[in-house]
């Protein structure tokens, strides 16, 4: 400190005497010093008004564009769906509905049985004409005395009687008849009733799907119309998804890492474990790869079966083709099992075998521990297993990746906003930082800049110190937007100065 | 096209099996001072040194008689097989060897560990290591046979370490004599542009010093 000082004895002199020289070079280049201040701050506020300017219009369309692919998505997703409605309709109508007509025709086959039974049902037997009105003015004759005209007389009644029993006999079996026809129609009523039943319930399975289409039509439609409400409702969609997916494949990673530790080892009886890429030794290497092997046939096994649609191609193969890279991409899936299956056992061995090698070394007489075969036969089924369950990561990672192409694209948009109004602020902190340099550096000269003031007054007036503005700083306000009363002040003023 | 150089570049990536290698040469004192120390010297070996050996090392068991710069003096030399089913037959039979040199070993009128350092550093520079280290068991007391002349040179990068360095009875009287003279090793050893000297008390430490 004491080297910036001219006299280091008295540093009160020293700063005196910095002050007065200072003041005799600045309040010259005043004016000068005033511009310089003036263009930094023009040139560096205004390069990161552009650059705000530029953020936000890349913002925009960044923001633009997300929402069409969420949108176009969107739609794609809600027209896979109605397709896949359309097929199960149509999966319906051919399996449930294919035993319609056969059911009708049972249906019409079972009404016109009970029609024509209850026909006969309605045919009653002619009522004995008389025979009681006959049977009764026999038996009220008055009884003769005459042998022969009485013995007439009870013939008539016995034939009259008899006559009467017969017909009332007949009617009865009759009768008896035809409840026996309407009793046989009961389990037809019950089998039209449960055929019926079954129709009404194909029928409503039909038309669930019908429902659902509509439904699905509806949102279509609105995502269609660019549905402000569906577009906030796919972006939430798209988060949940990517959370669950993260998740999903986070327990995937873990299971293939469990893979790779399971296989890695008994990988160097395979290939030259002293040899190493990028310093990683080529077993590592290996069993990695054929977890990445086996994730990858999994892959095209989803993709195959049409459970995934990460790869365009596959929409357009043929269904043979499809079928042919299923069985090839399940065959290799089943060999990898198999050889992770052997590694795993494999495995096992390598580890007693370097058991018993460091007991042999040691030379102790530690008998050996008993041997279960749980640990061989557990390993080995994990080792099959595995490879499947990786197999299934095709989905959670389409999800992920679908999903997470919408988050982060949101996320870059957030992060370019958020740039542009950091820009933005630095643009004006360094504006008003000027203007406070600009003052300080007025106050600085203050002395000199009144000396001036009284000198020259009357010829010429000091210079006022403009604020720095900025292009797109808020404009002063036009005549016909300021209030009445203001604004009939300003046209005076405007008046007394023209 | 892209085929080929994505082939050249991971051919390019790939190591060869001595850059992680280590060749290891174990020497064994059999002067009278330092005799009864050889089975306890062969079993750290066995505990120490061979299980943490992995595929593509070399090892090698030499030990220090009168005139030690003889290849008789080599007890056993192996470069483990790259699989470990091969590898750890290896070890065993190397277990063995130096069983059966512990059995035998017969002691050495005069104590000649420059020849024992020259023979091993011979073996190691033809080992394909990227770490070549020797491990001396002795008491580090020099008593060359009459007429014979011993000049270290060429340990260019090998390390050399003591392990369980016998204390004499004239070190007990002085232990300042231990001390130097392991430091006349130590500078010996630099003067032959050797990597470094490391005296180890702990054989636990093999290991850490051997970088496994």
């Amino acid at each position: 400190m004491e080297r910036l000082l001219l006299w280091p004895a008295s540093p009160l002199l020293s700063a005196l005497a910095v002050y007065c020289i200072t003041q005799l070079l600045f309040f010259p280049a005043r004016q000068s010093i005033h511009r310089l201040l003036l263009s930094v701050a023009r040139s560096i506020g205004g390069g990161l008004r552009l650059t705000a300017r530029w953020l936000q219009s890349t913002a925009a369309m960044a923001r633009a564009r997300n929402r069409e692919v969420l949108l176009e998505s969107g739609r794609a997703e809600m027209e896979r769906k109605i397709e896949q409605q359309f097929q199960r309709l149509q999966q319906g109508f051919s399996k449930d509905l294919r035993h319609y007509p056969e059911l009708h025709q049972k249906l019409n086959g079972l009404v016109t049985r009970m029609e024509e039974d209850f026909l006969t049902t309605r045919s009653v037997p002619p009522e004995a004409p008389g025979w009681p009105t006959a049977v009764k003015a026999v038996t009220d004759v008055p009884e003769v005395g005459e042998r022969a005209s009485r013995k007439i007389l009870l013939e008539i009644k016995r034939a009259a009687v008899e006559s009467e029993k017969l017909a009332l006999r007949e009617y009865r079996n009759s009768t008896t008849r035809r409840h026996n026809i309407l009793a046989a129609l009961a389990p037809s009523w019950k089998q039209a009733n449960t055929h019926a039943e079954n129709m009404y319930a194909l029928v409503s399975h039909a038309l669930g799907f019908v429902t659902r289409i509509d439904a699905h039509m509806e949102r279509y439609e609105k995502l269609r119309q660019g549905d402000v409400a569906s577009e906030r409702l796919l972006a939430s969609s798209a988060l949940t998804s990517l959370i669950i997916a993260l998740l999903a494949v986070g327990v995937a990673c873990a299971g293939a890492f469990l893979n790779f530790h399971l296989i890695a080892l008994p990988m160097s009886e395979l290939v030259p474990s002293g040899t190493r890429i990028v310093g990683v030794p080529l077993a590592s290497v290996a069993a990695l790869v054929v977890v990445l092997m086996e994730a990858t046939a999994g892959l095209f096994v989803m993709e195959a079966l049409g459970v995934t649609e990460m790869f365009p191609q596959f929409a357009r193969l043929g269904a043979d083709k499809r079928r042919v890279i299923l069985v090839v991409a399940g065959v290799s899936l089943f060999c990898l099992a198999c050889i992770e299956s052997s590694l795993a056992v494999l495995r096992e061995q390598i580890v007693d075998a370097d058991l018993l090698l460091k007991q042999k070394l040691a030379a102790s007489d530690v008998p050996a521990a008993a041997t279960s075969s749980i640990p061989v036969i557990g390993q080995a089924l994990l080792g099959f297993i595995l490879p499947w369950l990786l197999a299934v990561v095709a989905l959670p990672l389409q999800l992920l990746i679908q999903s997470g192409r919408h988050v982060f694209g949101r996320s870059v948009v957030a992060g370019i906003s958020l740039a542009a109004l950091l820009s933005r602020v630095v643009a004006h902190a360094v504006l008003h930082l000027v203007n406070a340099v600009t003052a300080a550096f007025d106050v600085y000269i203050a002395i000199p800049l009144q000396l001036e003031k009284l000198v020259r007054r009357p010829k010429n007036p000091p210079v006022t110190v403009e604020p720095v503005r900025m292009e797109d700083d808020e404009p002063a306000p036009r005549l016909m937007e300021l209030p009445p009363p203001l604004r009939q002040r300003a046209a005076r003023r405007h008046g007394s100065m023209s | 096209m892209r085929a080929p150089a994505l082939l050249a570049c991971v051919l390019l990536a790939c190591d060869d099996v001595s850059e992680h290698a280590q060749a290891t040469c174990a020497l064994v004192d059999t002067s009278g001072s330092y005799v009864s120390e050889v089975a306890p010297a062969m079993q750290i070996l066995k505990l120490a040194l061979l299980p943490q050996s992995t595929p593509g090392d070399t090892l090698v068991a030499a030990f220090i008689d009168a005139d030690s710069y003889e290849k008789q003096n080599v007890v056993a030399v192996m470069t483990l097989d790259a699989r470990p089913s091969q590898a750890n037959a290896q070890k065993l039979a190397f277990a063995n060897a130096l069983d059966g040199f512990s059995r035998k070993v017969m002691t050495a009128r005069h104590t000649d560990i420059s020849g024992g350092v020259l023979l091993c550093a011979d073996y190691l520079r033809e080992a394909r290591a990227a770490r070549k280290t020797i491990v001396i068991f002795s008491d580090m007391q020099e008593e060359l046979p009459p007429g014979t002349r011993r000049e270290l040179t060429g340990l260019g990068g090998i390390d050399v370490v003591a392990l369980n360095v016998k204390r004499l009875r004239t070190d007990n009287a002085d232990p300042a004599r231990y001390r130097e003279r392991l430091a006349v090793w130590d500078s010996t050893i630099t003067a032959a542009h050797g990597k470094g000297f490391q005296w180890v008390q702990d054989a636990q430490r093999l290991a850490a010093l051997m970088g496994r």
